[in-house]
């Protein structure tokens, strides 16, 4: 086995360990993982690294989902959109709202690599396609 | 009050909603056209996918927690960390008559000038090729206008014939000299109203090539009068690899809509050699394994899988048929490279162009020996399949006596017939560039010579003897020359016409 494809394994694992029983990250377990790692010091430590990074990216897109809405955030809202996106994917769901005036009304959720959106920016950006 | 802000707000909320699902992605690497993004889990293979700026892509790798993507278009403006969004859709290219006589680029887009394409239908760029079902036979010519090539490598529609040769050996004169005559021959066609007359109509895809050679083709095709009857799609040398790897197939996708409306078409892929390279080239940036030369394991299924797309449907299928041309350069006269023997072995027959014939002034520098047509010789007409029949053995035997018979002095008569027939069929096989001749005028300067009327004539002569007699076909032997294109044999009365023809052409000629 390659030393990457060794470090790759290893970040994976490194993953399970940093999970509560709900499937989440938790950030002091990741913490505590991060100053073993810095005290052991082993070789390759900065492509470990990069591969845990990757992981723990990848991981926490698959239950965060990011939420713009182009007016305030009310409570029901959000409650809404995650009650939708928990029951499509049969999963606890991590929302971060944010503001975006850009999208002018209606919002835009990413999930993973999916985006479901419905907003007035994507109406006026397809219309303004539909001229070419 | 409230009561009706209600009311309305529930409506709102049981309206439906327009949301619209994509799949995204990052650009994590971008270099020489290619960009891996990451992301886009649910991209599919060959997918188009949209970068910003209205620019797009082709997913060609799906890899673990990767998607290696080739651009079309311009590339400057992009940046690691954009976004990419699926489309749902596979590349297609607008196909119909409306791009007859037109230029567009790889993906179908107009670069000539004349405004915009106004074809309402399109079709994917990539598709599979008709089984083996609605497929039937090769039975039906193809002239190319040129002697030496119908003569003895005949070419039938749904034909994949490869024209191979050095390079400036005359490979892509043969193509747009048979482009020139499919016009001529529909001009007359469209003029004499048969109804069961077919048209061919032409597609150029131009890979690779110098932008100079590309308008020096259309020039060529726009002086001929044959612009209306061609499509030319061009991914020029300077093009990204990208365009050059896609614009056979969409020529091809071109083609096809001819043949599966029941009509017949030719293609032409000048050249499928720079169409490999280009290939290797998305290859290693993608870093697939390469393998021999460097090309990538599946070159051969690049092109094997374009040339199936030619074929020729049978009446239930519409009757239509699309013909391919394949060019392929070679290095030194050699087709056993890799890229050669992979569309030799695809194709129904090759034309192997000789550089040595070719400086020598035997132009087209047709090579007797290596040349042959598989299918072909079942759709030559029957007038020409009696005069033509022997001309290749002939040329040959004339060939190896003419090795022999250097270091003999005296020969005997037969011997000697034989030279006097061989250097004077080479004579006649001559034939300027852009200048096709029918094939009831070929058929009967063929029967002429078979009937020994060149005999008295020396070599040197012979070429402007055929030239007055093609001269005196069009004239005075413009009856005898109908009566073989109308029935397409040689009857006994067609014979005794050529006869007199020939005999009162003779007496012209001094
Ligand atoms: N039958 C012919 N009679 C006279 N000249 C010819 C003939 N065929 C080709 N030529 C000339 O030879 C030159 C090279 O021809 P052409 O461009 O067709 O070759 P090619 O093999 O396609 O070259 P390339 O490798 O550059 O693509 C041209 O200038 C052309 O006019
Ligand atoms: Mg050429």
């Amino acid at each position: 086995m390659t030393s990457s494809s060794k470090h790759k394994k290893l970040a994976k694992s490194l993953l399970q360990f940093s999970l509560n029983e709900e499937g989440h990250i938790v950030d002091s377990k990741i913490e505590e993982i991060l100053s073993s790692l810095r005290s052991s010091n082993p070789s390759g430590l900065k492509s470990l690294l990069r591969f845990f990074y990757t992981e723990v990216r990848r991981y926490e897109y698959t239950y965060h989902a990011i939420a713009e809405i182009g007016c305030k955030d009310e409570p029901n809202i959000t409650n809404s959109i995650v009650k939708k996106l928990e029951s499509a994917i049969g999963k606890n769901i991590k929302l971060t709202v944010i503001e975006n005036p850009q999208i002018i009304s209606g919002c835009r959720v990413r999930l993973k690599d999916d985006v479901y959106e419905d907003s007035l920016q994507s109406r006026l950006q397809n219309l303004e396609k539909s001229f070419h | 009050m409230s009561s009706i802000t209600d009311l309305i707000r529930k409506e709102i909320e049981n309206l439906s909603t327009d949301a619209t699902r994509t799949n995204v992605g990052t650009i994590t690497t971008l270099a020489d056209g290619v960009a891996k993004v990451e992301g886009l889990s649910k991209v599919m293979f060959n997918e188009m996918v949209e970068f910003p700026n209205n620019i797009l892509g082709i997913a060609l790798n799906l890899e673990e927690d990767s998607v290696g993507c080739v651009l079309l278009g311009d590339t400057s403006s992009l940046k690691e960390g954009d976004e990419v969004r699926t489309t749902g859709k596979l590349l297609s290219v607008p196909v119909g008559k409306a791009l007859l006589g037109r230029v567009v680029d790889a993906v179908g887009r107009p670069i000539d000038d004349k405004g915009t394409i106004d074809s309402d239908q399109s079709s994917p760029v990539e598709k599979i090729a008709p089984g083996i079902i609605p497929r039937k036979s090769v039975d039906q010519p193809l002239q190319t206008g040129i002697m030496a090539v119908d003569s003895m490598v005949p070419i039938g529609r749904g034909q994949r014939e490869l024209i191979i040769g050095d390079r400036s050996t005359g490979k892509t004169t043969i193509a747009i000299d048979t482009i020139i005559n499919q016009a001529k021959i529909n001009k007359q066609g469209e003029k004499s109203g048969d109804p069961n007359f077919r048209a061919v109509y032409c597609i150029y895809v131009a890979v690779g090539q110098k932008n100079s050679n590309v308008a020096r083709t259309i020039k060529i095709l726009e002086e001929a009068g044959a612009l209306e009857y061609v499509i030319i799609v061009s991914a020029p040398a300077a093009d990204n690899p990208a365009n050059q790897y896609l614009a056979p197939y969409s020529g091809c996708a071109m083609g096809e809509w001819f043949m599966e409306n029941g009509m017949d078409a030719l293609i032409v892929y000048d050249d499928l050699s720079k169409h490999a390279v280009a290939y290797r080239q998305i290859s290693l940036i993608l870093k697939r394994p390469s393998g021999r030369e460097a090309y990538p394991g599946d070159v051969f299924y690049l092109h094997s899988r374009l040339l199936e797309r030619s074929a020729r449907l049978n009446e239930n299928s519409g009757n239509g048929s699309l013909t391919a041309l394949p060019i392929i350069e070679t290095q030194m006269g050699d087709v056993s490279g890799y890229i050669p023997t992979n569309v030799i072995s695809i194709t129904d027959g090759q034309i192997f162009l000789e550089t040595d014939l070719f400086n020598k002034g035997i132009r087209p520098a047709v090579s007797v020996g290596l040349s042959v047509s598989r299918v072909g010789s079942a759709a030559q007409i029957k007038a020409y399949k009696k005069v033509a029949g022997k001309v290749k053995l002939e040329l040959a035997q004339f060939r190896e006596l003419a090795a022999f018979s250097q270091f003999e002095s005296d020969l005997d008569a037969s011997t000697k017939a034989r030279l006097d027939r061989g250097a004077r069929i080479v004579e006649m096989f001559k034939q300027g560039a852009y200048s096709p001749i029918p094939v009831e005028v070929q058929s009967a300067i063929m029967w002429g010579m078979q009937n020994d009327f060149f005999d008295s004539i020396s070599a040197q002569d012979i070429q402007r003897a055929v030239e007055s007699l093609k001269e005196y076909l069009s004239a005075q032997g413009k009856d005898v020359c109908d009566e073989i294109y109308n029935s397409g044999k040689l009857e006994d009365s067609t014979v005794q016409n050529l006869r007199v023809a020939f005999e009162d052409w003779k007496r012209t000629f001094a």
